[in-house]
């Protein structure tokens, strides 16, 4: 059984990969640039997040 | 002209992971360990795992410096760091390891006591993730600033109540932290609290007579440019504020209160016997709530717009003008209380302690922080690489 904190962090890291998978298709799916340019404020974080910060 | 959103979609995705790369180095390089050149005064350098072996391996591990005189007399240590955004406190100890020799007694230093706190910072407010300080030769000296509380990675989550250890204090849950709240720790305790344990072991196998912790404070909270201390201390720090008289300096002192718990002064004078334990804080505007532009060289420079105006209003607990309080000012300030303390400690215990090197306030104001500062080597210095890693890295590497 692996550490509770792995388990938990396993979790948020699948949760930070679906927020990503929203977040990309949806920009992939806007019709406005601006908005789509906004996202960078959101993928960014999210990136740092899923790779590091744990 | 026909927008192909895909595509533009596409670079926007592209762009946020090519930002992101540099953004998670730089987030990553405060992983590893500050330089720090020990002077011809350090006799040895020892881990906090070297006292508490449970520490080895993880962000809690960090340096102790041994300055040992050549005749025995008091032994003092002096903590720095507990709070890894307070940089006054910090780089004081700096100073002692690089630029300090004893002559009789021994002097131990733990300048990043909260190692874990200086591998991540605050920016949310806006503090900067590192200080630079300019060295006579031209070179300069970066240092992490961390933030006051340990990497919540280590100690993810926290509680919604932190209650203190043995006291049953209740405070808010990301005290559990926060080292000097933590005191007088537990092996088998937090994060945290095994870190307070393990300087607790220097303390007491180190036989320390006198021990310093050096904060800074917001200028507009009463308890700041002043010194706390444990009961038993009161002498010594009260003679202490007078010979910072003779400095032109003011240090207000009081006595630690009994019901306020975790606090290195507090807990380690009552759990180690004899022990004289102080705190002491300077004044930082970082630290305060109604400062302006926050980078980093308010925390070096100390000036402040918003504090002056502040002090003319009468809302601040320190005089504060245009000059603000320079990190050379703070420095200065630690360092003639630390001077002050030991001789305060040998008129009134008869302990001996005679140390070469370390400036008074006076000194550190012309010369700057960086005179006292060890040159780095030609070519640089070498990457140490990772010692520990935080959370899920730990738990995923160590053996």
């Amino acid at each position: 059984m692996p550490p509770l904190y792995i388990i938990i962090m396993a979790f948020y890291t699948f949760l930070t990969a679906y927020i990503l998978y929203i977040v990309v298709s949806n920009t992939l799916k806007e019709k406005n640039i601006w908005e789509q340019a906004m996202a960078i404020f959101i993928i960014v974080p999210l990136f740092m997040r899923l790779f590091f910060i744990k | 002209m026909t927008v192909n959103y895909r595509l533009s979609g596409w670079l926007v995705v592209a762009a946020s992971v090519l930002i992101s790369v540099p953004l998670s180095f730089s987030y990553v390089s405060m992983w590893k360990d500050d330089t720090i050149i020990p002077g011809l005064g350090v006799t040895q350098v020892k881990w906090l795992s070297d006292y508490v072996p449970e520490l080895k391996g993880t962000l809690g591990d960090t340096r102790v410096f041994i300055l040992e005189g050549k005749e025995p007399g008091a032994n003092i240590l002096v903590l720095s760091g507990h709070h890894s955004d307070e940089p006054g406190g910090w780089m004081s100890g700096m100073v002692l390891i690089e630029h300090a020799r004893v002559e009789v007694g021994k002097l131990v230093v733990i300048p990043q006591a909260n190692n874990s706190g200086f591998t991540h910072n605050y920016p949310q407010e806006a503090h900067a993730q590192s200080i630079t300080i300019p060295l006579p030769n031209g070179q300069k000296r970066v240092y992490r600033h961390g933030s006051r509380t340990g990497n919540s990675a280590e100690h993810w989550p926290d509680p919604e109540v932190f209650i203190q250890y043995p006291s049953g204090q209740k405070l808010s849950g990301d005290e559990v932290r926060n080292l000097n709240r933590s005191y007088p720790g537990r092996i088998d305790g937090t994060f945290t609290e095994r870190t307070a344990y393990g300087i607790q072991m220097v303390v007491r196998k180190e036989n320390i007579n006198l021990q310093m912790d050096l904060h800074e404070a917001q200028p507009e909270y009463p308890f700041v440019n002043a010194a706390s201390a444990h009961p038993r201390a009161q002498d010594i720090v009260t003679l202490a504020s007078l010979g910072m008289q003779a400095h032109g300096l003011d240090m207000g002192v009081e006595v630690s209160p009994d019901s306020f718990r975790g606090l290195s002064n507090r807990e380690l004078g009552d759990v180690v016997p004899k022990l004289m334990a102080v705190t002491m804080e300077t004044a930082n505007a970082e630290q305060g709530k109604i400062r302006g532009i926050t980078d980093a060289r308010l925390p070096v420079e100390g000036k402040d717009a918003f504090y002056v105006a502040a002090a003319k209003l009468g809302n601040l607990f320190v005089p504060w003008d245009e000059n603000g309080w320079p990190l050379k000012r703070r420095v200065g300030r630690h360092l003639t209380a630390f001077l002050e303390l030991a001789t305060a400690l040998e008129e009134t215990e008869g302990k001996p302690f005679r140390i070469e090197g370390v400036p008074f306030y006076n000194e550190v104001v012309k010369n700057d922080v960086g005179y006292y500062l060890n040159p780095l080597p030609e070519g640089g210095t070498k990457d140490t690489g990772f010692r520990a890693l935080p959370g899920i890295w730990r738990l995923m590497t160590q053996e």
